[in-house]
C-alpha cells in the first residue's frame, strides 16, 4: 500500500518545480472577506473619562496648593528669621544699655562717690554718738550735735573707670539743713565749693555735637527701658 | 527584469543606508551612554562617594560656628554691691585710607527724640547736611572727650586699621556711629571693671590684658568665676542671614559663678580711709586694719593703705600690688604677751590674779629685759602685767612655760602657719623651731620678738580668745552663685580649740583691764565694753641686717560682755616718737563704725576692772 502510494504520488523536488509562467496576481491588502458575525450591542462600563482628567486637575492643584503652602511657609519663616534677627540686635542693644546703667548705678554706689555726694551736699561725718537707752531713759556717753567743719578721714580716690559718658548734671540741691549752714557759716560754702570744683569738667559746658542722639533708647518719657527680649 | 531590478537596488540601498543609520545610532548610543556614564559616574562619585568631600566642603562654606562667650562671674560684697563685673566695651578705630577718600561727607539729620530721619517739608526728603572731614573729626573729639589734635593725629595716614579710642560705652560707641563720618568703625571688647576702684582693690584683684587673672579673688577663684564657652552652629546664606531649615545646634554658654564675699564695702571704706589717714598722719611705712567676725571667721574688712585700684593698676606703685595684711610678716610685739599670759592660765601655773614682784629689769640666763617705762619693783599681777605691757613681768611669769610649751601655743594660736584665707600670696609668718631658739630668742618670743606674723594672724589670734578658745579659719567667700540661680554657701571650717572657754574668759578680762585699768584711757567707744592690746616692735631691717624703725598696733574686741568683731591695726614703720604713737583712736572709729553699722546692742554689763597690783 505505501509502495503504492509513492508510486502515484507526484514528487516534486529542488528544480524540478514548473515555473509560474502567469504573473503573480497583484497582492492588493483587501480585508478580509471574511465576513465575522457582529457581537450583539451590549452596554459598556467604562472608566469615565471626565473622572480621570479632573483627577489630574486635583492632583495637579494639590500640588500648586502643597508648593503654595510650602513657599509661603519658607517666606514666613524666612521672614520671622530677620525678624529675629531684628530682635536680637534690638535685644543686645537693650542688654548693653541695661549694662551700661547697672554699671552707673554700681559707680554711683562706691562708697567714695556717696561721699563726695554728701560732702556736696554739705554734709559732715557725725562726731561723738552717744545711745539711748529706752528702757532706763538714759542717754549714755556725751553725744554731740556734727559742726559743719567736721573733717571726715582722707579721701579715697574714685574707681578709674572709663570716661563717664556725658554725665547729665542734675544741680545739686543742698538740704535746707545745709543751705542754713551754708549763709551762716563760710566752712560748708567752701566744702560746696570744693565739693564742686572737683568735678570742673562735670560742670564745664561744653558745646553739644549735632548728632548727640539719645544714649538710651526712647523710653516714652519713662525712665526705664523695656525688658530684653528673650532667648528664643 | 525592470520588476526584478528595481526592488533588488532599493532594497541595497535601504540596507547601506539602514546599515550606516544603525551604525550611527550605535555610536551616537555608544556616546551617549559614555556621557552618561561619565555623568552618572561623576553623580554617583560627588553624590554617592563623595570623593572631593563637596558635601561637607559645602557645608562647611554654609556653617558658622559661633562662640557664645561665657561671661565672668561677678564678685560682690556681702551685701550684694558689686566690686567686679564684665561689661562690653568699645574701641573706635579708623581706616585711615577710607577716611582720606572722603574730604566731605553727608548724612542725615536724625530727630534726637525719634531716632528717625527728619524730613524736610518743602521738599518731603530727609534733611542731609554736609559736612567736612575736620567737622567730622571735632563732632568725634567732642563725643570722645579727646583733644581735636589727638583725634586728628589717629585718623590722618596710611593704616587700614588704628586706633581712636579705647573702652568706649556702648552708648558712646552708638552716637559715634550715629555721626557717621566715613572709615570709623568700632570693635566690641569685654571689659572688667571694678566699680568700687581702691576700695578692696587688693581683695578683688585684677585682670591682664589678655584676661588671665593676676591677683586677689580674681585668682584665687578664677575657676569659679570662669564660665564655660558655649557654641551655636547654623548655616547661612552669603547675607548672613540664617538659613532656617537648616539645623542649628546651639551649645549654651554657662556663664561664671558670683562670688560673694564676707567683705562689708562700707567697713572695708571706712576702714581703708583710716588705714590711709594713720598712714599719712604718722608718715607710716603702711597700714594694715582687719575687720574678723568673731564667731564666724569671716573678715569684714582688710584694709591696706595705699589700695591700688583694679581698673588701674599701672597707676601704683608694684609694691602695693597685693595685700600686706597678709602677705607682710611683722614681729608682731607686745599683743603677744596675751598669747603667753592665756598659755599660763591654761596650763594652771596663773590666774589673772596671781601675784609677781618685778624688778625694774630683769636678768634671767644672762639675757637682760626691761620696760617702755622705767619702775621701781613692783608689785604685779599677771593682769597688771598685761595692762602695762610689761617685757620684765611677761619673761617672769611666762618662763615657767616649757620651750615647747611656748612653741606649741603660739603654733596652737596660728603663728607659722597660714590662716588658709581665699587670698593669693599669703605668707605663713615665720616662727623657728623651739629646739633652734638662741638664748634670747626663747624669752623674747613671749612678748613678740624674735617671731613674725602677719596682720591678719595676729588678728586671728584675738579672734581665738574672743571665740572663747578656738580658732577658726578666716573666710572670705560667703557664697557662690551659679549660672542657674543656685546657691551654694561655704560652709564654716571647723575650728582648732586652743584654750578652754574658762582661759579665754579670763584672757578677756585681761585685755578688757588694758583698756579700763591704763593711765591713758584712749581706748573708748561710748556704750561698749572693749578689750585689746597694744603692740610696739622693733622692725627688722629689709636688708636683714639689725632693725630700722618700729611697727606698732592695736588688735581689739567688742563687745566684751559677748565679743563679736575683732579689729586689728598694724601701722609699719611709723615716724616720730613710737611711744606717742597710739593706734587706739584709729581702733576706736573703726570699731565704732563697725558696731553701729551691724547694729550691735550697747553692753548691759559693767566693765571689768582687773587689779593691777596685789597688796
Amino acid at each position: 500500500m505505501s509502495q503504492n502510494a509513492l508510486r502515484s504520488s507526484h514528487v516534486v523536488v529542488g528544480n524540478t518545480a514548473r515555473v509560474l509562467t502567469e504573473p503573480l496576481p497583484p497582492v492588493a491588502p483587501s480585508e478580509p472577506k471574511v465576513k465575522k458575525s457582529r457581537a450583539a450591542l451590549s452596554l459598556v462600563v467604562s472608566a469615565p473619562r471626565g473622572g480621570r482628567s479632573s483627577l489630574a486637575v486635583t492632583l495637579l492643584l494639590m500640588v500648586a496648593v502643597a508648593l503654595g503652602v510650602v513657599l509661603v511657609m519658607s517666606i514666613s519663616v524666612s521672614k520671622g528669621q530677620y525678624e529675629l534677627v531684628d530682635l536680637k540686635s534690638q535685644q543686645s542693644e537693650l542688654i548693653k544699655a541695661n549694662q551700661s546703667m547697672e554699671q552707673e548705678i554700681a559707680a554711683k554706689q562706691a562708697p567714695q562717690e556717696l561721699a563726695a555726694q554728701a560732702a556736696a551736699l554739705g554734709m559732715v561725718p557725725a562726731g561723738v554718738t552717744g545711745q539711748i537707752d529706752v528702757r532706763t531713759k538714759s542717754v549714755s556717753g556725751s553725744p554731740l550735735p556734727a559742726s559743719a567743719d567736721t573733717k571726715g578721714l582722707v579721701d579715697i580716690p574714685a574707681a578709674v573707670i572709663d570716661t563717664p559718658q556725658a554725665p547729665v548734671l542734675v544741680e545739686a540741691p543742698l538740704s535746707p539743713a545745709a543751705q542754713v549752714n551754708a549763709t551762716e557759716n563760710s566752712d560748708a560754702e567752701d566744702t560746696a565749693a570744693k565739693a564742686s570744683a572737683a568735678k570742673p569738667s562735670a560742670v564745664k559746658e561744653t558745646p553739644k555735637p549735632a548728632a548727640n542722639v539719645p544714649a538710651t533708647p526712647d523710653l516714652n518719657g519713662g525712665t526705664i527701658p523695656g525688658p530684653a527680649q528673650k532667648d528664643s | 527584469m525592470v520588476h526584478n531590478s528595481s526592488p533588488s537596488a532599493r532594497g541595497a540601498n535601504a540596507q547601506q543606508l539602514n546599515k550606516i543609520g544603525r551604525g550611527r545610532i550605535g555610536w551616537g548610543f555608544i556616546a551617549m551612554m559614555v556621557i552618561l556614564l561619565i555623568i552618572a559616574g561623576r553623580l554617583v562619585l560627588v553624590q554617592g562617594l563623595d570623593v572631593g568631600n563637596m558635601a561637607q566642603a559645602a557645608e562647611n562654606q554654609r556653617k558658622v560656628v559661633q562662640t557664645l562667650p561665657a561671661v565672668r562671674g561677678k564678685i560682690v560684697d556681702v551685701k550684694g554691691k558689686v566690686l567686679a563685673e564684665s561689661i562690653i566695651r568699645y574701641n573706635i578705630t579708623v581706616s585711615q585710607i577710607n577716611f582720606a577718600q572722603y574730604p566731605e561727607f553727608k548724612r542725615v539729620d536724625i530727630d534726637p527724640k525719634t531716632g528717625e530721619g527728619i524730613i524736610d517739608p518743602a521738599t518731603g526728603q530727609w534733611k542731609v547736611e554736609s559736612f567736612t572731614a575736620d567737622e567730622g573729626i571735632e563732632q568725634l573729639s567732642q563725643l570722645l572727650k579727646l583733644p581735636f589734635d589727638d583725634v586728628k593725629k589717629s585718623v590722618t595716614g596710611d593704616k587700614v586699621h588704628n586706633f581712636v579710642a579705647m573702652d568706649v560705652s556702648p552708648q558712646v560707641e552708638q552716637q559715634v556711629a550715629a555721626l557717621r563720618v566715613p572709615g570709623i568703625y568700632s570693635e566690641v571688647v569685654t571689659k572688667r571693671v571694678y566699680p568700687m576702684g581702691a576700695v578692696g582693690g587688693p581683695i578683688v584683684g585684677f585682670l591682664d590684658k589678655q584676661g588671665k587673672a593676676l591677683a586677689g579673688i580674681e585668682q584665687t577663684m578664677d575657676a569659679k568665676l570662669t564660665g564655660k564657652d558655649g557654641s551655636r552652629t547654623y548655616q547661612a546664606g552669603k547675607n548672613g542671614i540664617i538659613i532656617p531649615t537648616a539645623p542649628v545646634r546651639t551649645v549654651p554658654a554657662v556663664d561664671g559663678q558670683t562670688v560673694k564675699l564676707t567683705i562689708d564695702q562700707d567697713i572695708q571704706f571706712y576702714a581703708q580711709q583710716a588705714a590711709q589717714q594713720q598712714k599719712e598722719q604718722y608718715k607710716a611705712e603702711w597700714v594694715s586694719i582687719t575687720v574678723v567676725e568673731a564667731k564666724t571667721g569671716k573678715a569684714v574688712a582688710i584694709a591696706d593703705s595705699d589700695s591700688y585700684d583694679p581698673n588701674n593698676v599701672g597707676a601704683s606703685d608694684p609694691s602695693d600690688i597685693g595685700s600686706r595684711s597678709i602677705s607682710s610678716v611683722v614681729e608682731p610685739g607686745s599683743t603677744s604677751k596675751i598669747m603667753t599670759a592665756a598659755a599660763l592660765v591654761q596650763e594652771g601655773l596663773a590666774t589673772p590674779l596671781s601675784e609677781y614682784l618685778v624688778p625694774p629689769t630683769l636678768t634671767i640666763d644672762g639675757q637682760n629685759f626691761s620696760d617702755s617705762f622705767t619702775h621701781g619693783t613692783e608689785k604685779r599681777t599677771l593682769s597688771g602685767i598685761i595692762t602695762d605691757s610689761m617685757n620684765t613681768g611677761t619673761v617672769m611669769a611666762g618662763s615657767k612655760l616649757s620651750l615647747q610649751q611656748r612653741y606649741d601655743y603660739m603654733r596652737k594660736f596660728g603663728v607659722g602657719e597660714k590662716t588658709g584665707i581665699a587670698l593669693p600670696g599669703e605668707s605663713p609668718g615665720i616662727l623657728a623651731k623651739w629646739q633652734n631658739w638662741d638664748g634670747r630668742q626663747q624669752y623674747t618670743v613671749l612678748f613678740g620678738q624674735g617671731v613674725a606674723q602677719t596682720p591678719l594672724q595676729t588678728t586671728m589670734v584675738f579672734q581665738t580668745i574672743a571665740n572663747n578658745g578656738v580658732r577658726l579659719k578666716p573666710a572670705i567667700i560667703d557664697s557662690f552663685t551659679h549660672a542657674d540661680g543656685t546657691v551654694e554657701t561655704v560652709p564654716q571650717a571647723p575650728g582648732v580649740k586652743v584654750i578652754s572657754p574658762e582661759t579665754a574668759k579670763d584672757a578677756r578680762d585681761m585685755l578688757e583691764g588694758v583698756v579700763t585699768m591704763t593711765d591713758y584711757k584712749v581706748v573708748d567707744i561710748p556704750g561698749y565694753r572693749t578689750g585689746g592690746k597694744t603692740g610696739t616692735a622693733e622692725a627688722p631691717a629689709d636688708n636683714g641686717v639689725g632693725f630700722d624703725g618700729y611697727t606698732t598696733s592695736f588688735i581689739g574686741m567688742a563687745p566684751m560682755d559677748d565679743p563679736r568683731y575683732v579689729v586689728g591695726i598694724t601701722v609699719q614703720r611709723p615716724q616720730g616718737n613710737v611711744y606717742g604713737i597710739t593706734q587706739g583712736y584709729t581702733f576706736n572709729q573703726v570699731m565704732g563704725q563697725v558696731l553701729r553699722s551691724n547694729d550691735v546692742p550697747p553692753s548691759t554689763t559693767p566693765p571689768v576692772k582687773l587689779p593691777k597690783f596685789y597688796k
